[in-house]
């Protein structure tokens, strides 16, 4: 036989054999496999790059390019070769001027593509100013457009202290602007909202005119890009090992805002359900090929015995294998392609209506994997096949020596850890799933024999149902041990999946809980803090903290001067600018101590005087120290290499300072609260000059009183962030939505695949059902035992769940969430009440056959 | 076309060596038909599964055309199977979920042939079952299924045919049948028939009989009946 022979031979045997249970559940698991990968990443897939699509709007474009000098223009040449629209920014710090009044600015001054995304936040008035209708002029409005030549457009803030208004004209270096607009938000929103110095948008063709950017000044350059996905793709892949030390990429998933890391939790856990529903199709392959080799023993011992080799026999089954796969996975990938339109229709209302375009990618990818996982899963008991002996023709009991799996356990990890890092593109959580599933796969047939064991020794303390039900069990250990084995698996992915979809809510949920403060107010001087804080309080609006802040500037670590241990634009932003430092007034910290102590006593007396006179002091006899000064924000302690103990200097207002580090913090950014990188401890720093920052809820109605304050406190700022706001909040939405979504794909799947695992033990059941009607038994005594069986299964399962489900939660949390841990006590009664109500429910399908058949029928089916 | 010199079986159960057969010695010629007799458990089975190279003996040869099944491993005696011999079995032995067709063309694509539909076709034909090509076994009753067997085991014309109880499974009427089916294909094709079965009746059939007894090959000296 040549080997197109034995292509078609096994071809025509497999299409005949479509017509076997087994066949047609190792093809459904198959299927199920691929449908749902296909469907999950084709869905998530496409979700994921349109929020980041959505996010990049907060970025002005999909990338930006961040440099202290002009960049190459080869970088922008390539940029338009691959078809991405450029932008340009030029930012500089200069002051303003202005009725007779000097003003600190931060310039960003842009081209006529700006912004490439997003938009700018403007006003046509002050807060406070009100047309002749009554209507706020204050009330912002989102353009695309950026100020042309010869006009500015400028923070309420900056006009207010310049004593400027709309129309009127300030100067900038050497050129006279207009000013045309007041800038609320602007589209590239990476920046400080709590800048000291107020914001500036201009033309980027009226720089020269100003003259201050000369050679040796201080200035940045910011490029934005968007583009096609795959332009994108390639154009970072191109530039990315070109960029020197002083430019910097950044993009959607690595801005720091609350949408970047909203995102990044969505799309772990779209993965984590995606990854979880293929490792529960994985499981019944498994099952299903194990019953399928088994029940095929006759025929290979058939072929051999009719002349087929050892290699003959070995490639019919692998091709007959293969043709599986390629069935299942390619039809599964397209079926789930087609259902994710479904899916996405089930949650239209909340998606954006510009969804980016599907891709072929994750359905192939999806086809590859699912064949993948059949081929090196059904592999091992597929092999045990051409083991089996001819004699099996003339004596039916001879089954084969079992083929050494350990190759094929190792080689199905692999693929299963390949698969999780591709879907979840996190090293640590793919081992932490795949170690964990092989260990508790390992534990499961260990536990299910001692559980099944030690209950049928306490037996008679039992019900009588649990122990008729064991009774059943323990006939069939083997397959009472695999059952028990996947139920256990599934309801534990089912609880893991629930459980972490609701701390994700709740994290989502603390991150912007309603109430959440939409306005912030800064530059509050001390002899206006009590006033302000009165107006509030009078208003109704709920008490927050009021922060002090003192801008202050790193200068040495350990005694060595910043400036030596980076060179020029290397090492973190924060020594290259004044820091907001602020002062502790409370007790406990605000977020998370990573290592050292919080301020014991917040009353000290130590109180750094600020120096007088122009030069401030200088000279180490100078130097004021503290011990235990201040609480370090963790990531810049990383950066900065320095633990507890180490010695970090600071110049405030000219003052240099001292102090060890007694504590280093876990600061959560991606709430919208002011945040600091350096706290101090109360008293040291309280003499210097400061102001106040504070945030509050004030709702979108209240427009008016906000005019009010604004006019009652003129030099104070406050900036709204309603809009950004309810972006993350659009965002956060969809991907609840699609969150729920993939949590109910995964139950169907867990559903189904829980049937062919009760499918595949049905030849079994009725063999036995014909004997025992045969013998004069009554269909309900049959149903009874039936009942009782997967009563005691569904507790068994049940009971190993809860313990693994604890046990992998708690490494999830202590290891990857980072979050504490608390027994999940719902659980307990939530998975036995599912697992019965399921079991029992698709056991009532399963076995419809058993209990509605003759037992001539049966028995006819059975031989 | 068969050489059997002094064949031995032994089985290891709980440490304890069986002799399942013992010194067996037997010659058939090309064209002979043998029936092996013998009471259940003599080694009847293992007696056939031993000459058609199914498994393999304790000490001894076996001979089938000249081969020596004795010096081959599992691959090499399935080679002179698949040249050699054909089988009929009491429980048929059909592929479940294979046509009647198929099943009667299953050795036949193991040897490669590429007029195995014809040629299965035909010997379907032969049996009287050219009207039910399609039907899957279970779609047949116990007659019509050893009749695709029979069909199956001739339509390679093999020098050497083994049938074990070939009639075990089916009613008086029925198996006499098979018997006279099976008989005068065998006559046809001049195929060396080796029949194991404790029916004295269907022994009776043969050219030659031999009794299996404790593992211990007796020649028996009855003449054939007229089939």
């Amino acid at each position: 036989m040549n080997g197109m022979q034995l292509i078609i031979l096994s071809f025509k045997h497999w299409l005949n054999d479509l017509r076997s249970n087994e066949k047609r559940l190792l093809l459904l698991a198959t299927l199920l496999a691929a449908v749902s990968m296909s469907m999950i990443s084709s869905f998530g897939d496409r979700l994921s790059r349109t929020m980041q699509y959505r996010a990049s709007e907060l970025i002005a474009g999909d990338l930006t390019l961040f440099s202290s000098r002009e960049v190459n223009g080869d970088y922008l040449v390539q940029a338009n070769e691959l078809g991405l629209k450029t932008s340009s920014a030029l930012g500089f710090s200069t002051m303003a001027y202005a009725n007779e009044k000097l003003q600190l600015v931060r310039v960003r001054s842009v081209d006529s593509q700006y912004p490439l995304k997003g938009y700018n936040q403007v006003a046509d008035g002050f807060m406070h100013e009100v047309d002749e209708n009554g209507e706020g002029l204050g009330k912002g409005q989102l353009v695309k457009t950026s100020p042309a030549p010869g006009m500015i457009w400028a923070e309420e803030r900056v006009l207010q202290r310049l004593d400027a208004k709309l129309g009127d004209s300030v100067e900038i270096g050497d050129g006279v602007f207009k000013v045309e607009r007041i800038l609320q938000q602007d589209a590239d929103r990476s920046g400080s909202l709590f800048s000291p110095f107020g914001r500036l948008l201009m033309s980027k063709s009226d720089v020269p005119q100003t003259g201050v950017v000369n050679q040796g000044s201080r200035i940045w350059y910011k490029y934005y890009f968007t583009g096609s996905e795959k332009s994108i793709d390639a154009f970072t892949k191109w530039l990315k090992p070109k960029l020197n030390k002083a430019e910097k990429l950044g993009g959607v998933s690595n801005s720091q805002n609350n949408v970047g890391s909203a995102l990044e939790k969505a799309q772990q856990y779209l993965s984590l359900a995606s990854l979880i529903s293929v490792l529960l199709a994985a499981v019944s392959i498994a099952l299903c090929a194990q019953r399928y080799s088994e029940r095929h023993f006759n025929t290979a011992a058939l072929l051999r015995c009719l002349g087929a080799s050892s290699v003959q026999v070995r490639n019919i089954f692998i091709m007959k294998l293969f043709y599986t796969a390629m069935m299942g996975a390619v039809l599964g990938a397209i079926v789930g392609f087609v259902l994710h339109f479904w899916l996405l229709q089930l949650v239209a209302d909340v998606l954006p209506k510009d969804l980016m375009p599907a891709r072929l990618l994750p359905v192939i990818m999806s086809m590859v994997s699912a064949a993948a996982v059949l081929m090196l899963i059904a592999l091992a008991p597929i092999l045990n096949l051409n083991k089996v002996s001819p004699v099996r023709v003339l004596r039916r009991e001879l089954a084969p020596k079992s083929v050494k799996a350990n190759l094929f356990f190792v080689l199905a990890v692999g693929i299963m850890v390949a698969l999780a890092y591709l879907l979840t593109d996190s090293f640590k959580l793919s081992v932490v799933f795949v170690v964990g599933l092989a260990i508790l796969l390992l534990i499961y047939g260990l536990l299910s024999t001692l559980l099944l064991k030690g209950l049928s020794r306490i037996q008679f303390m039992l019900p009588s149902t649990l122990k008729m039900g064991l009774t059943q069990l323990n006939r069939h250990q083997y397959y009472a041990r695999s059952q028990v084995a996947a139920f256990a698996f599934i309801f534990t992915s089912v609880a893991l999946i629930w459980i972490v979809r609701g701390d994700l809510f709740d994290n989502w949920q603390q991150q912007v809980p309603d109430g959440t403060p939409n306005h912030f107010a800064i530059n509050i001087l001390p002899d206006k803090k009590h006033d302000f804080q009165q107006t509030l309080k009078d208003k109704g609006l709920p008490a927050t903290e009021f922060y002090p802040m003192v801008r202050g500037r790193l200068t040495h670590v350990n005694d060595v001067n910043v400036s030596e241990i980076y060179k020029e634009d290397e090492g973190p932003n924060a020594i290259r600018r004044e820091l907001n430092l602020t002062w502790s007034t409370a007790e406990e910290p605000d977020s998370k101590l990573v290592d050292g102590e919080w301020f014991t006593d917040i009353n000290r007396s130590k109180v750094i005087k600020p120096a007088t006179g122009v030069s401030g002091r200088s000279g180490s006899e100078d130097l004021e120290f503290v011990k235990n000064g201040i609480s370090l924000e963790q990531r810049l302690a990383k950066q900065l290499n320095v633990w507890v103990g180490d010695r970090i200097t600071f110049n405030i207002a000219g003052t240099p300072l001292i102090t060890t580090i007694k504590s280093i913090r876990e600061v959560q950014w991606e709430n919208f609260e002011p945040n600091f990188y350096v706290v101090f401890e109360n008293g040291v720093i309280n003499e210097f000059h400061h102001t106040y920052i504070n945030s509050f809820y004030l709702p979108v109605t209240e427009g008016q009183w906000l005019i009010q304050l604004n006019q009652t406190f003129k030099a104070i700022t406050v900036i709204e962030i309603d809009q950004i706001l309810k972006q993350v909040r659009d965002i956060l939405g969809q991907t609840s939505m699609a969150v729920e979504a993939i949590l109910a794909l995964v139950l169907v799947c867990a559903m189904v695949l829980m049937f062919a695992t009760l499918l595949s033990t049905l030849s079994l059941r009725k063999h036995e059902a014909a004997l025992y009607r045969t013998f004069g038994a009554s269909e309900s005594m049959i149903r009874s035992r039936i009942r009782s069986e997967y009563i005691t299964l569904s507790l068994v399962a049940s009971l190993l769940a809860l313990v693994s489900f604890e046990s992998i939660s708690f490494a999830l949390y202590y290891f990857v969430f980072k979050v504490s841990w608390m027994p999940h006590l719902s659980l307990w009664v939530a998975i036995p009440l599912l697992a019965l109500c399921s079991i029992l429910l698709s056991g009532y399908f399963a076995n419809r056959d058993v209990l509605k058949a003759s037992p001539r029928q049966l028995l006819q089916e059975v031989n | 076309m068969l050489h059997v010199k002094n064949l031995s079986k032994t089985l290891t159960l709980a440490d304890q060596p069986l002799n399942i057969l013992v010194g067996i010695d037997l010659e058939v010629r090309a064209g002979e038909t043998l029936a092996i007799v013998g009471k259940s458990g003599s080694g009847k089975s293992t007696l056939l599964s031993l000459l058609a190279g199914l498994d393999k003996a304790s000490s001894g040869q076996i001979l089938v055309g000249g081969e020596d099944l004795s010096l081959m491993d599992e691959d090499g005696r399935a080679a002179v199977r698949k040249k050699h011999v054909g089988f009929i079995f009491q429980n048929f032995q059909l592929l479940p979920h294979l046509s009647a067709l198929d099943n009667v063309m299953l050795p036949l694509e193991l040897m490669g042939n590429t007029k195995a539909t014809d040629i299965a076709k035909e010997w379907l034909g032969k049996v009287g079952l050219q009207d039910r090509l399609d039907h899957q076994p279970n779609q047949l009753s116990g007659g019509e299924q050893q009749r695709v067997a029979i069909a199956r085991a001739f339509c390679c014309e093999p020098d050497l045919l083994f049938a074990d109880e070939p009639t075990g499974n089916l009613d008086e009427h029925t198996g006499l049948t098979i018997e006279n089916l099976l008989f005068k294909l065998n006559k046809e094709l001049g195929t060396t028939l080796i029949l194991v079965t404790h029916d004295e009746q269907l022994a009776k059939k043969c050219q030659r009989q031999v009794h299996l007894e404790d593992g211990v090959l007796t020649e028996s000296s009855a003449q054939p009946e007229q089939v």
